[in-house]
């Protein structure tokens, strides 16, 4: 039963990445059947670890959608990027009680990664989420050299 | 969490709760909730399929949270009653708007099974504790308006000086229907049976609450003389064993300090 849980919401995600795949062609991305495998088990320890319980697709569809037309992604880290920005994403929606939906999370993640982190997802995963929400209603127009913390 | 999940049997309608809650939460589109909140979500699936069991979970559901919404009207139109018929109490009062606001936030087809935070003010029997949901409120709401009865049976001016009279209750929270019940009983059991009962009827009536026959045997006569009915009756007779039980032990503490009423 278990398994065939976990089957049925892998493959939902699967899916929906899936049909993903003409918007990541448009911007020279694409993730391969391993890549999304590594994903999927990236996200069963990251649930775990934010105390998280998920539906469906999930998250990884939207953030690979939010994040595909970043300046700082290519076909070579985006399926990395994206596996940080997932761990990143469930922690800070556990951290704001789910007072943000997804969308204005995402929203967020997407402002500090294209703007002051400049594509680092190692920055942007380091920030509290009391910083992210700082660093995003700035919109970039503070650095981080300019002192983060 | 999905071991439980597969458990409970019920994957589907727990994913239509959590669906349910995240709509509740203006949350729709959202793909993720705590874990804590899964658990209460499953907790309070379990609790409502309980209430109608049988071999469709989804009918066990539907079933239940129907059960549940006619038990939430009755607590509503109990706590009218309790409210309509109470004496004038401020911690009565407060115990009751705490009830109403926890009933005003019920949310029965997602968290059926959470219950109220004990008020301050409680019945002279205390409701079971394994008791959740709104079978807590109507347990603690039934119990009042058992009270409320017994109080109504005695005029405003017996009610006064009953509860003019002293009553070391151990350190515990004063219950309105206490001391008229004890004089009610000492009235019944003891000559010349006025009310309230003199000093020497009350150090008298200590007596009495190491004679479980004797109490019973009063609390009959004063429901039958007070035209309590049965219900009223039995629910204090579950009352008077622990009442014993505390004068008991507040005599044997106290031996020798003075009585337990003065």
């Amino acid at each position: 039963m278990e398994n065939a849980l976990e089957l049925y919401h892998e493959q939902l995600a699967r899916r929906e990445l899936g049909n993903l795949t003409g918007v990541l062609a448009s911007h020279g991305l694409a993730l391969t059947e391993e890549d999304v495998s590594s994903l999927l088990e990236l996200r069963h320890a990251a649930l775990g670890n934010a105390g998280r319980v998920e539906l469906g697709g999930g998250a990884l569809p939207k953030l690979a959608q939010a994040f595909c037309d970043s300046p700082y992604v290519d076909r070579q880290n985006f399926p990395t990027v994206l596996g940080e920005l997932q761990d990143a994403f469930y922690y800070y929606k556990t951290e704001c009680c789910d007072q943000f939906s997804d969308e204005e999370l995402i929203e967020y993640m997407v402002r500090v990664f294209n703007g002051p982190a400049e594509g680092s997802a190692e920055l942007l995963c380091g920030l509290s989420l009391e910083e992210l929400c700082r660093w995003a209603r700035n919109d970039g127009e503070i650095s981080f050299e300019e002192g983060l913390y | 969490m999905t071991g439980e999940l597969a458990a409970a049997g019920a994957y589907t309608l727990l994913a239509g709760r959590i669906r349910a809650y995240l709509q509740a939460r203006g949350r729709p589109e959202d793909t993720s909730i705590r874990t804590e909140t899964a658990r209460e979500l499953l907790a309070s699936l379990e609790y409502t399929m309980n209430l109608a069991p049988g071999p469709d979970p989804a009918r066990s559901f539907e079933n239940g949270l129907a059960i549940l919404k006619k038990k939430e009207r009755a607590a509503w139109d109990l706590l009218r009653l309790v409210r309509a018929t109470a004496p004038e109490d401020g911690r009565l009062f407060e115990a009751l708007e705490e009830l109403e606001a926890f009933l005003r936030g019920y949310e029965p087809a997602l968290f059926a099974h959470f219950r109220p935070s004990p008020p301050d003010y409680g019945p002279l029997l205390p409701v079971p504790g394994e008791l959740r949901g709104i079978d807590y409120c109507l347990s603690f709401l039934d119990r009042l308006w058992l009270e409320n009865q017994l109080l109504a049976a005695f005029t405003p001016e017996e009610l006064d000086a009953c509860w003019a009279t002293s009553l070391d209750l151990g350190g515990l929270p004063e219950n309105l229907a206490e001391k008229p019940l004890l004089h009610g009983l000492g009235s019944c059991l003891l000559p010349p049976g006025d009310l309230p009962l003199g000093a020497g009827e009350l150090e008298q009536l200590e007596g009495v609450f190491s004679r479980p026959e004797a109490l019973a045997q009063g609390l009959e006569v004063l429901c039958r003389s007070r035209g309590l009915p049965g219900r009223v009756q039995e629910y204090f007779a579950g009352v008077l064993p622990g009442i014993a039980a505390r004068a008991a032990g507040l005599t044997a503490a106290n031996r020798g300090l003075g009585p337990l009423f003065y």
